[in-house]
């Protein structure tokens, strides 16, 4: 009889020990889902942004104004020719 | 007490035992197996904040979609003290060196714990998220917000056709208002409403202070990209414009000026320049009179401009040839019943292109004359005075046909030379365009296209006839008249000899400014030169309107040389490359 009663509680406290465990797990997972989410957000929004920050640098740099005040300084001269761009992209 | 005693206690004992051992594996497997999906999902939402993400503003290009504005992003810090737990000193000197900002003043803010919202430091660079987002998840009471701000790379380029945005991030001028909705996207649902700073919500059963979400669950298919805005404006054409402009008004220490280029068959706004400008990177903080543009929203008495308007409805109407011809009476002439007119210089019997190149006051009110007041009033209005352009900017204006409405014989005396009315530069440019375009009025347009952010086109902006207001016959005698009229031709700016020359059909106006209680003021001018080249094939139309120059001089010595130096900078530039080849066809990737 007192094995019995023994082995029942063990039997008992497996399975809540189990189920516990489930719900452990499955607030861990979720924490650990969350962390991931915000971790890989965050660095999309650095890169998307870095490449803004990038867009305007070009932006900059190749403005008409600051050609012409280089072009100026140099002591070059417009030429009358078409024009052909070349480009390394 | 006996055994059985015992034993029968202690089975009870076991029964509520197994009792509540068994309701516990019933609750257990029903929270774990069978409601398991639905509770996850409720605790998910629970923990998460979900909303609509802030879109990002698209991008503004000029026609080859080099760009003029774009986002960036910014954040801001702020602290909740009433929530926070930490000791001030601890936070503020953890945060001094991210924010910029001393230890002292930020520990000061935190003390005060009735406070429920407070922003410590707005506008960092994106960048010093690294270091804020950490900090923010282990400090309760600590947040940060994400935002966009505007930036514009060429800084007063263009500026008052782009425009400015509020702190709202919603266009208030230009492009940016003129296209507010497309810019922020908002073909897409509108966001739910969030919940104030100041509010406090339940989340996970706790209490906690709204913050707005650092990183929102956004859905994958979500667009937070807003479309961008091509332009027709040509960044080099413009630049040369404001360069030659704003030279012109400092030369002539002018209140202000305005030239336009545009092109003449259709009508696309390729440069529109206004002095004073202002850097739209520093919209705050630059003057109010710098901020208009002055192209669609100065209305000014046209002066002698406006001969070309009665000409050619004079033309138009058969009722004269470029031979017929008028006496002007030495200089000096009265009206009929009306006020007595003069010419600058006394000149006898000339013919219709004489009048129009020494701009005669008595010729051109002897052929409005001819014309009657119907006919004026028809023509002022087909040429699209007194009404919108429709150019796809806010705020133009439409200027006033005072003296045409309430005819008089004091209008024949002023209306036909472009007095006792009122207009925008950019109507009188587009009706001189209407000769440059065989005769049609062309409604003006600053956007070629809106796009996705990836180039893939949302509309595509063509060229609109308004109306026929001439015909092609009369468009082409016109031309003829005004070549003779400018007298001018302009070089193709090389170091060849082979260099082009092209003729110029335009005409100069200089009007005195008249002021309210004083009538036309002394010393006070607006001079104008509006023309459009090559004169037998024409390519550009283009308006230079110069407001008190100094000294009052003649429009032929303030806006001839600044419409000169545009007109020969853009016809080379045209040349030599191929602006207008890509018109309609392929999008054009901003990207």
């Amino acid at each position: 009889m007192k094995k019995f009663v023994l082995f029942s509680y063990l039997i008992i406290l497996l399975v809540i020990g189990i189920f516990f465990l489930g719900i452990w797990l499955s607030s861990y997972q979720h924490k650990v889902r969350l962390n991931l989410r915000t971790s890989f957000e965050q660095q999309k929004n650095q890169l998307l942004n870095e490449m803004d920050i990038l867009i305007k640098e070009e932006a900059e740099l190749t403005s008409v104004e600051r050609i012409h005040k280089i072009a100026k300084e140099l002591d070059m001269v417009q030429s009358s020719k078409p024009v052909h761009i070349i480009r390394g992209d | 007490m006996n055994s059985s005693k015992i034993t029968r206690r202690m089975c009870i004992v076991f029964v509520v035992l197994q009792l509540f051992f068994g309701i516990l594996i019933v609750r257990l497997f029903l929270v774990q197996l069978l409601h398991g999906e639905t509770l996850r999902k409720r605790a998910a939402a629970q923990g998460e904040t979900r909303g609509q993400p802030q879109v990002k503003r698209g991008l503004i290009c000029d026609r080859h979609g080099r760009v003029l504005a774009l986002n960036g992003g910014l954040i801001s810090v702020y602290a909740d003290p009433e929530f926070m737990i930490s000791a001030p000193e601890v936070v503020a000197r953890k945060l001094a060196p991210l924010l910029d900002k001393p230890e002292s003043e930020i520990a000061s803010i935190l003390h005060k714990k009735d406070r429920k919202f407070v922003w410590l430091k707005r506008n960092l660079q994106y960048s010093a998220l690294t270091e804020i987002h950490p900090l923010a998840t282990r400090i309760r009471g600590l947040g940060y917000q994400i935002h966009g701000k505007r930036f514009y790379p060429k800084g007063e380029l263009a500026c008052h056709v782009i425009g400015n945005t509020n702190f709202e991030n919603k266009g208030i001028q230009g492009i940016e208002s003129r296209y507010n909705d497309y810019l922020l996207n908002k073909n897409s649902e509108p966001p739910p409403e969030k919940p104030k700073f100041s509010e406090v919500v339940h989340v996970a059963g706790k209490k906690q202070p709204v913050r707005p979400p650092a990183f929102q669950e956004i859905d994958e298919d979500s667009n937070t990209d807003g479309n961008s805005v091509i332009l027709t404006i040509d960044e080099y054409i413009q630049h040369l414009t404001e360069q030659a402009l704003i030279a012109g008004c400092k030369e002539w220490d002018a209140i202000g000026g305005v030239a336009v280029v545009m092109e003449s068959k259709t009508g696309e706004i390729l440069a529109m320049a206004n002095y004073p400008n202002y850097d739209l990177n520093r919209y705050s903080k630059s003057a109010e009179r710098s901020k208009r543009n002055l192209a669609l929203w100065m209305r000014y008495e046209p002066g002698s401009v406006f001969k070309i308007i009665t000409a050619a409805a004079a033309v138009n109407e058969q009722l004269m040839t470029p031979e017929s011809v008028e006496d002007c009476e030495m200089g000096t002439y009265r009206v009929p019943g009306g006020p007595v007119i003069h010419d600058v210089k006394p000149n006898g019997v000339l013919t219709l292109g004489q009048i129009l190149r020494k701009s005669s006051n008595i010729g051109i009110t002897k052929v409005a004359t001819r014309l009657g007041q119907e006919q004026l009033d028809k023509y002022t209005r087909k040429f699209g005075f007194g009404q919108k352009t429709g150019i796809d900017l806010p705020y133009e204006q439409i200027g006033s046909l005072y003296a045409l409405k309430n005819w008089n014989e004091y209008s024949l005396g002023s209306v036909p030379f472009g007095q006792g009315i009122s207009v925008t530069p950019i109507q009188m440019l587009n009706a001189m365009n209407t000769i440059a375009a065989d005769g049609l009025l062309m409604r003006p347009y600053v956007t070629r296209q809106i796009a996705y952010r990836d180039g893939q086109p949302i509309k595509q902006f063509r060229p609109i006839a308004v109306r026929r207001v001439l015909s092609k016959e009369t468009a082409k005698q016109m031309t003829q008249m005004l070549v003779g009229a400018a007298s001018l031709s302009v070089k193709e700016k090389a170091e060849t000899a082979e260099a082009k020359e092209y003729q110029v059909a335009g005409k100069t106006g200089t009007a005195q400014k008249a002021e309210k209680g004083i009538g036309y003021a002394n010393g006070k001018v607006m001079t104008t030169f509006v023309g459009f080249l090559p004169a037998e094939k024409p390519q550009i139309s283009i308006i230079v309107v110069i407001d008190e120059p100094r000294g009052s001089p003649f429009s032929s010595k303030v806006t001839v040389p600044i419409f000169k130096q545009i007109a020969e900078e853009t016809i080379r530039y045209l040349n030599q490359h191929s602006v207008f080849a890509q018109r309609f066809t392929s999008p054009i990737s901003v990207r």
